[in-house]
């Protein structure tokens, strides 16, 4: 499946009482995942939050242009500060699909639930009827990507979307993305300071620090030869572990 | 680092790996624990020992009962079944204060756990000042040692928990556990609230003091890499149980349990990182 959503950010600028992003250029083409690294206070997050218009108070965008081509939808680090603690998880999708779908309640609901089990949600029609705080961590973020699913997207906008998760449900959400994109030619744009991580889901990389945009290009370019100081010190962060001997039978 | 075996090297530590328990008298002991909350069992008869200067990982997800574990060590959840024991002495049911003081916890949050209203130097030296007949000059030199052996600068001292990054302040904490002399630490997902630029730094330093101060130490994590990085042994926890206790260099390549390779497995890597 050909994608569709494109973003592009031209000389990006948010300033707050001084300028915190210093002119941030990116891109990403129909189809294409491209990732953001950097460390705490790099301005990566924040260059995803004025692509989706969702600027802390007291910040605003002082200069530069971004352009959206298709519907956006986000995925953030912590489902539960974006979740109704007060509705059950199965409404909250299918409320989204009603606005986007304008269909009966009885559609929405069904449609909530293909897109909870279209993530792998376990056992969704009983965990539809939970709220966020029933459910676990991986759940949760299960049921954060079906509520970006809802909206159609055809650029995803993840913030950190695995950081707070075990390895192997990351691992699994990890994989979701991948097979997200394969199946609806999701583009996707992925924040983290975990290069392994962004390695996992992106074919490019963009590296930021102190709000400047240092360095990027093919992750395993990236990865294997790095060329600049910020590259090398991103590599060097992520622990080493030995290569695991065999398959699982060999 | 050493490329050949993908581990950073750490000062010291090199002596032979034992896994029987039975050989850690002089350490930490933890026979056949099991801690239950509201009647279900969350830790089931795990036993391991870590001897003095060694460090043990216990790896697990959400939900397979590592911090329970750890606060049962630390004594602060009373065992279902089982004993704790220190130097081959059992750690009672209510701990005096010097076995309080004996089994140290480094904890996730490094915010949480300092008081914002007092400076590092406070902090210590009250600390100092309930765990040791020091006087103020003494003390004040001890609180300049712990900062500096946390590499951290000395006017640190001075300063509000707030004025610290994560890794700083993870490092006060390590200072803060060391301060009161213990022979063990137990250290929660100690970077897990850390970028990984800072990881490294903490875990150095946490591995690096464990080792020259002889303490047996405890390394909580669900990251494998970390654990990795300083480990001498790895224990992994599943469900309360812990389905395989291996040393770190047979472990990492040979994993022996399924559910150890699937841990394994699902690690983000560099690709094409020899």
């Amino acid at each position: 499946m050909t994608g569709t959503g494109r973003l592009a950010v031209d000389d990006l600028r948010v300033a707050g009482e001084t300028e915190l992003l210093h002119g941030i250029s990116l891109a990403v083409a129909p189809g294409e995942a491209v990732g953001v690294v950097g460390e705490s206070g790099s301005g990566k997050s924040l260059t995803l939050r004025a692509v989706m218009g969702l600027l802390p108070r007291g910040l605003r965008v002082s200069g530069g242009r971004i352009r959206v081509d298709g519907t956006a939808a986000m995925v953030f680090q912590d489902p539960l500060s974006f979740l109704d603690p007060l509705a059950r998880v199965g409404s909250q999708v299918a409320e989204v699909c009603r606005t986007v779908h304008r269909g009966s309640p009885r559609a929405s609901r069904t449609r909530a639930l293909e897109l909870l089990e279209s993530v792998r949600l376990p056992d969704a029609a009983v965990l539809a009827r939970r709220y966020p705080h029933q459910l676990s961590g991986g759940q949760r973020q299960r049921v954060l990507i079906a509520l970006a699913l809802a909206r159609e997207p055809d650029l995803l906008l993840c913030d950190e979307p695995t950081t707070a998760l075990d390895v192997t449900v990351q691992r699994e959400v990890l994989d979701l993305i991948a097979r997200l994109r394969a199946e609806r030619g999701l583009s996707v744009l992925f924040v983290s300071h975990d290069l392994a991580v962004v390695a996992q889901v992106c074919e490019r990389v963009v590296v930021m620090r102190e709000g400047r945009v240092v360095d990027g290009g093919a992750t395993v370019d990236l990865v294997t030869r790095p060329t600049s100081d910020d590259v090398r010190a991103l590599v060097d962060a992520v622990l080493p572990l030995p290569v695991l001997a065999g398959g699982s039978d060999e | 680092m050493s490329e050949s075996t993908g581990r950073p090297s750490v000062a010291e530590g090199t002596g032979g790996v034992g896994v029987v328990p039975e050989a850690a008298g002089a350490g930490l002991e933890v026979v056949d624990a099991s801690v239950e909350f509201a009647g279900r069992r969350v830790v089931d008869r795990v036993s391991f020992g870590v001897r003095p200067g060694r460090i043990l990982g216990l790896v697990g997800e959400s939900g397979s009962g590592k911090t329970s574990l750890a606060r049962a060590i630390v004594g602060s959840v009373p065992l279902a079944t089982g004993r704790v024991r220190l130097g081959g002495m059992e750690l009672g049911r209510r701990r005096s204060s010097a076995e309080r003081r004996a089994v140290q916890l480094v904890q996730q949050d490094p915010f949480a756990s300092l008081n914002p209203l007092l400076t590092v130097g406070q902090v210590l030296d009250e600390l100092l000042r309930t765990s040791s007949s020091r006087g103020r000059a003494a003390r004040r030199e001890r609180a300049a040692e712990l900062v500096a052996l946390v590499d951290l600068p000395a006017d640190a001292l001075a300063r509000y928990p707030r004025e610290f990054s994560g890794g700083q302040r993870q490092r006060i904490a390590i200072a803060r556990a060391l301060a009161v002399e213990p022979r063990v630490l137990v250290a929660d997902e100690p970077t897990s609230s850390l970028d990984v630029s800072v990881q490294r730094t903490v875990l150095d330093v946490l591995a690096g003091l464990g080792r020259r101060m002889r303490l047996a130490t405890l390394l909580i994590s669900h990251d494998l890499s970390v654990i990795n990085a300083v480990c001498d042994e790895v224990a992994v926890l599943r469900a309360g149980v812990v389905v395989e206790h291996a040393p770190s260099e047979r472990f990492f390549r040979h994993p022996e349990h399924p559910y150890s390779r699937a841990l394994l497995e699902a690690v983000p890597r560099l690709p094409g990182r020899r």
